[in-house]
């Protein structure tokens, strides 16, 4: 009897392994369930981190360079993520303007200042040289050696003066201020002051390096020949300069053909009164009375007591270079 | 879509019919004097007094006022007109201004800056015009006045040649006698357009086929490089220089001014003030 109590059917063995598997099983989707809750949990607090983030930069100014295709994974889960970038410098709000000045765009702002692009300052520094050999070989021959050891100290200048350029470019502030951008303006200013200093008359300009190099392989015959020939060029220039003026005095006054010729005399004697229609106006208004009454008709007396109207018009733009020897 | 050149066919083919002599219905049709329904008289219309349209109007009819008075002062001291003659242009002159120069003020007022519009020019061509036009004035008087233009546009000549010149000395490396020869050169092939192009801002360019007799064998090989660049140089133009007189002053030479009767340039009116 009480064996047969003890003996267990196979039924009932079937009945409590599947108890146990029954058990079983619900323990292990209990730990899953507890595992996919982990992962919930851990998902939303990245997905709140990135709003977070996102909220801050929005907030922010927009820079040029964002790394988009880093944020397109959430951070949490990337595996490969870099190392968080430097943060590119907004402008300030009292920047000149709203794009990073590069060093490329300050290059541009340097070379602006002679005139055009860095391809055009070579092309015409190089025009010089040659122009300059060129004029001077119909005064004295050069020795092709001499030609030869010119043109490359000119183009060692003009390297030097590239790499200067470049150099200073790099220093240049990225979103200046209206200060810092006159502050470095100063140091632009600086730099291109011997190539706008060519275009001076002799006298205040600095002489470059080729040409001392020229002169230090000319005679002293050749040299005064030469600078014979300058003030001969000059004086042309000027001549015509001042018949440019005297022609619109002429014009704003109605001067007839003998009044233009006894004018004329006074615009040799004082060379320097006749370079501009203003400073002409200003001195022809300063002229004795007999001698006003000499050239002048009283209607034109009448009319040269008048200030120059100043009208919209045509800006003075003078680009010039290779004013040289 | 059929119906028109079917029709056509039809008239043609009608018509050769009814007048066999026509070809493709060409009739020959008697000549009958055409009378005009209306018979166009041929008056001489007097310029309304019309006020500029705007400041720039107001501006370019006070210029060319200005310009025209100051020729009429150069008039008197190279031709010395009497009396009678002054009256008679300067009448016609105050008659006429405004008609002539219609066009030239409209074409300044459209324009968006001066270029374009030589007002010495025009009015140095309608001052000729005017001369001839008063029959008192003699041809002694009407050849000074024209020795005096051709002294101004040798003048204007120099200049602008004087600038190319110099233009080109910079551009090929001239010599100061390379410079006269290079002068010479332009002066044989001077156009009246250069000193429009000048007027306007521009100094005419110097091309190298012009001077290359001048240069020699290194120049010409500098100056026919393509690489070399053109230096752009402007010269200021400058309204300033052109004489200014007002609309509602007469014109006058040798103290005689234009008659009363008539009817000076109304003033631009002023600006309607906005009520508050």
């Amino acid at each position: 009897m009480f064996t047969s109590r003890l003996e267990i059917s196979p039924l009932c063995w079937l009945r409590a392994f599947a108890i146990v598997v029954l058990f079983a099983a619900a323990s292990n989707a209990q730990a899953v369930l507890a595992q996919q809750a982990a992962v919930e949990v851990q998902e939303l607090n990245a997905v709140r981190v990135l709003a977070k983030d996102d909220t801050k930069k929005a907030d922010e100014p927009k820079s040029d360079k964002s790394g988009k295709s880093s944020e397109k994974i959430p951070r949490a889960f990337d595996r490969n993520r870099p190392e968080p970038e430097e943060e590119v410098e907004a402008p300030k709000k009292n920047a000149m303007v709203n794009f990073a000045m590069d060093p490329d765009r300050w290059a541009d702002v340097i070379y602006s200042q002679l005139g055009g692009a860095e391809a055009t300052f070579e092309q015409q520094q190089r025009r010089r040289v040659r122009s300059t050999l060129n004029r001077i070989e119909l005064i004295c021959t050069i020795d092709e050696q001499i030609r030869e050891k010119v043109q490359a100290t000119a183009e060692l200048e003009i390297q030097r003066f590239k790499t200067e350029v470049l150099a200073l470019a790099a220093q240049g502030p990225r979103n200046p201020t209206q200060d810092e951008y006159s502050e470095f303006y100063n140091k632009v200013f600086k730099l291109t002051e011997r190539y706008r200093m060519q275009n001076q008359p002799n006298g205040t300009r600095k002489m470059p390096l080729w040409q001392k190099v020229l002169f230090s392989n000319l005679s002293e015959q050749h040299k005064q020949e030469l600078e014979k020939d300058n003030q001969k060029r000059a004086e042309y220039r000027q001549q015509i300069v001042r018949l440019e003026v005297l022609q619109r005095v002429s014009r704003r006054l109605g001067l007839s053909a003998k009044q233009r010729d006894k004018l004329e005399p006074y615009t040799l004697s004082n060379t320097e009164a006749w370079k501009t229609l203003e400073q002409a106006w200003a001195t022809l208004q300063q002229f004795p009375e007999k001698e006003k009454r000499d050239i002048f008709t009283p209607e034109q007396i009448q009319e040269l007591k008048k200030p120059l109207e100043q009208s919209d018009d045509l800006q003075l733009v003078i680009r010039e270079f290779g004013d040289d020897l | 879509m059929f119906v028109r050149p079917f029709g056509c066919w039809a008239i043609l083919i009608l018509g050769s019919l009814a007048n066999p002599s026509s070809v493709y219905g060409q009739v020959a049709i008697p000549a009958v004097p055409a009378v005009p329904a209306v018979r166009l008289q041929a008056r001489v219309m007097v310029a309304p007094a019309n006020a500029p349209v705007n400041d720039r109007d107001h501006t370019a009819r006070k210029w060319v006022r200005g310009l025209i008075q100051q020729d009429l002062n150069a008039i008197q001291t190279a031709c010395n007109l009497n009396p009678k003659q002054s009256k008679e242009l300067v009448d016609l002159i105050e008659a006429e201004w405004r008609s002539k120069f219609a066009a030239v003020f409209r074409s300044y007022t459209e324009a968006n800056q001066r270029g374009g519009v030589d007002f010495e020019f025009r009015v140095e061509t309608a001052m000729k015009t005017w001369l001839r036009d008063v029959e008192s004035i003699t041809e002694e008087q009407r050849s000074a006045w024209n020795y005096e233009l051709d002294s101004r546009n040798a003048l204007r000549r120099r200049v602008v040649i004087g600038k190319m010149v110099s233009d080109a000395e910079r551009k090929f490396g001239l010599s100061s006698k390379q410079m006269k020869e290079v002068e010479a050169l332009l002066q044989e092939r001077w156009k009246e357009a250069w000193w429009i192009m000048y007027r306007n801002g521009t100094t005419p360019e110097t091309k190298f086929a012009w001077i290359s007799t001048a240069l020699s064998d290194a120049q010409r090989t500098a100056g026919a490089d393509p690489s070399g660049i053109r230096q752009e140089y402007y010269t200021s133009g400058g309204a300033v220089d052109l004489p200014s007189k007002s609309l509602a002053d007469r014109f006058a030479i040798a103290g005689v001014s234009s008659d009363e009767s008539i009817p000076l340039q109304p003033q631009p009116a002023a600006p309607a003030q906005r009520e508050p």
